[in-house]
C-alpha cells in the first residue's frame, strides 16, 4: 500500500474511490435541489386546480428557503456528529415523505408544512453536510471534485424543470410527485448504500494522500470532540466573516437571477430574448463554478474571490444605464463569469483555515448566510419596483453588496496556515 | 484536547458591520414598502368609496402581516 500511494501521489489524477464519492454527493445534490428549483413550473398547475393566489403558493416556496437557511447550522452539526451516511438516509426519507404529502395536498397549510418545512428540511440536511463529506476525501485536487459538485448546482435545476414539466403533462400532479419521489428516494438510497463517511472506513487514505505523512484526520470523531473543536472555530474572524461574505454575494445575485427576465422586458427586450439571456447566464455560470475552486487552489483564493465578487458586481452598471442588446449580451457574459465564481473559494478557504477538522457547522454557517442573502435579494427586487416602478435601485443594492462582499474577502485572514493547527 | 489557536478574534468586527448595515436597510426599505402600500390602500378605498358607498375594500393591495412590523421596527416611518 505504500509504494502504491506514493506512485500515486506523484500523478495529478489517479483513480480512487473518492471519485466515486464525488459522483454519489453530484447526484444527490441535483435530486435534492431538484423539486424546489422547478417550483417555477408547479405554480400554473397548483392554481389551476386549486385556484389558489400565486402570492399564496409562493409562500410555500419562501418557507422552503428560509426552513433550508435557518437549519443549516444545524445540518452541519448532524453531519459532524453523526456522519454525513446517516444524514443522507435522514434526507431520503424526508424527502419521500415532503414529496408524498406534497402531492396531496389540498389545503394552502399543508403545502406550506409538505413543501416548505419537510422538503426545505430535507434539502438543508441532504446538502449541507455532503460538501465537507467530500472534502474529506480529498487532500489534494479538492479544486477539481468540489468544481465537479458546485456545477451539479446549475444543471440538476435545468434538467428537474424539463424533467417535471414533462411529468405534469404526463401523468398530472399527484402522478408526477409519486414518480418523482419514488425514483429519486430510491436513487439516493441505493447511492447512500456505498457511500463512506471518510476513506479509513474503506481503509483508504484520502486522494493524494501519502502513507508516510502524518494525517490528522480522525475517522469517528466523539461528540464532545467536535463541540470542544466547534467553539474554536467560531473564536476565529473567518467562521464569521465568511457567511457575511456568502450574504452579500447571494444578495448581490439574487436580485438579477430572480428579475432579469422582467428588467429585459422592461428595456423592450423581447420575452425570447430575455429568456436566452438567462440561459446565457445560467449556462456560462455552470462552467466557472467548475473551473473556480481550481483556479483558486492556483491563483490563490481570496484573489479569485475577490475578482469573481468584482465581476459580479460592476457589469450591473451595464444593466443599470444601456437598453442596447449587445451591451446586455455583454453584461450576461461577464457576470456569469462572476456570479459562477461567487461560490467556488469557500470550501478551499476553509480547507486552508481549518484542515481536515470536522467542516459542516463552519460550512452550515456559511450556508445559513448564503440562503438569507438569496431570499433578500429576491424579496428586494420586487419590493423596490413596488416602489420606485424600476428596478434601478434593486440593481444599486446588488452593485454595493457585492462590492461589499469584495471588500470583505480583503480583510481576510491569509490562508497561508491553519488557524487552529491541532486536529486530532 | 489542548490547542493553541493564537491571536483569537473575541468580536467578529466585520460580520457585525454586515449585520447591523444589512438590517438597518431591510428595516428602512421594508417600512417604506409598507407605507407606500397602506397610502396606496387609503387612497384606493377613499376613490371607491366615493364610487360605491358599499364598496369597503381595495382589490389591488391586500393588507400582510408584515407591513406593521416593519413600521414598528422602523424609527423613520
Amino acid at each position: 500500500m505504500t509504494s502504491k500511494n506514493k506512485i500515486n501521489n506523484t500523478r495529478s489524477l489517479y483513480w480512487h474511490y473518492a471519485w466515486v464519492i464525488v459522483i454519489i454527493i453530484t447526484i444527490v445534490q441535483m435530486i435534492a435541489s431538484s423539486i424546489r428549483m422547478s417550483f417555477g413550473v408547479l405554480i400554473d398547475p397548483l392554481e389551476d386546480k386549486y385556484y389558489w393566489d400565486q402570492g399564496d403558493i409562493s409562500i410555500a416556496y419562501a418557507i422552503s428557503c428560509i426552513v433550508t437557511a435557518l437549519t443549516s447550522p444545524f445540518a452541519g452539526y448532524l453531519g459532524d456528529v453523526y456522519g454525513a451516511r446517516k444524514c443522507m438516509y435522514l434526507g431520503t426519507i424526508l424527502f419521500f415523505i415532503g414529496a408524498i404529502s406534497t402531492a396531496y395536498a389540498n389545503e394552502l397549510w399543508q403545502l406550506y408544512l409538505s413543501f416548505g418545512l419537510i422538503l426545505g428540511l430535507a434539502q438543508s440536511i441532504l446538502l449541507v453536510p455532503l460538501v465537507p463529506a467530500a472534502m474529506i476525501w480529498f487532500k489534494k485536487n479538492l479544486g477539481l471534485a468540489m468544481g465537479i459538485i458546485l456545477s451539479s448546482w446549475g444543471i440538476g435545476p435545468a434538467l428537474s424543470v424539463l424533467i417535471v414539466t414533462f411529468l405534469l403533462k404526463q401523468l398530472g400532479w399527484v402522478g408526477t410527485f409519486w414518480v418523482t419521489g419514488s425514483f429519486c428516494s430510491i436513487l439516493m438510497l441505493l447511492l447512500t448504500s456505498i457511500f463512506n463517511n471518510n476513506p479509513e472506513e474503506r481503509g483508504l487514505l484520502p486522494y493524494g494522500s501519502d502513507v508516510e505523512e502524518k494525517f490528522e484526520l480522525n475517522s469517528t470523531p466523539k461528540k464532545e470532540k467536535i463541540k470542544e473543536y466547534s467553539s474554536y472555530i467560531r473564536n476565529t474572524a473567518p467562521y464569521w466573516n465568511m457567511s457575511a461574505i456568502h450574504f452579500l454575494g447571494c444578495v448581490g445575485h439574487a436580485v438579477i437571477l430572480v428579475y432579469i427576465i422582467p428588467i429585459c422586458l422592461n428595456k423592450d427586450i423581447s420575452l425570447t430574448e430575455a429568456a436566452f439571456i438567462f440561459t446565457v447566464v445560467s449556462g456560462l455560470s455552470s462552467v466557472t463554478r467548475f473551473l473556480t475552486p481550481m483556479l483558486c487552489e492556483k491563483f490563490g483564493v481570496r484573489s479569485i474571490m475577490f475578482f469573481s465578487y468584482l465581476l459580479q458586481s460592476l457589469p450591473i452598471l451595464i444593466l443599470l444605464y444601456s437598453s442596447n442588446l449587445i451591451y446586455i449580451y455583454t453584461f450576461a457574459f461577464v457576470f456569469a463569469i462572476g456570479y459562477g465564481g461567487e461560490a467556488g473559494g469557500f470550501a478551499i478557504l476553509n480547507r486552508r483555515y481549518y484542515g481536515f477538522a470536522p467542516m459542516g457547522i463552519p460550512h452550515g454557517f456559511q450556508m445559513l448566510g448564503a440562503g438569507i442573502g438569496m431570499a433578500l435579494g429576491g424579496w428586494i427586487g420586487g419590493s423596490m419596483f413596488d416602489l420606485y416602478n424600476n428596478y434601478d435601485f434593486a440593481l444599486v443594492i446588488s452593485i454595493l453588496a457585492s462590492l461589499g462582499g469584495a471588500a470583505c474577502i480583503l480583510f481576510l485572514n491569509r490562508p497561508n496556515k491553519l488557524l487552529i493547527p491541532k486536529w486530532v | 484536547m489542548n490547542i493553541n489557536i493564537g491571536s483569537v478574534q473575541k468580536i467578529p468586527t466585520q460580520f457585525l458591520i454586515v449585520f447591523i448595515i444589512s438590517a438597518i436597510i431591510t428595516v428602512y426599505l421594508g417600512a417604506s414598502v409598507a407605507e407606500k402600500r397602506i397610502e396606496s390602500r387609503n387612497t384606493n378605498n377613499n376613490i371607491s368609496l366615493l364610487n360605491n358607498p358599499y364598496s369597503q375594500f381595495s382589490d389591488d393591495i391586500e393588507a400582510e402581516f408584515w407591513e406593521n412590523g416593519f413600521l414598528w421596527a422602523c424609527p423613520l416611518h
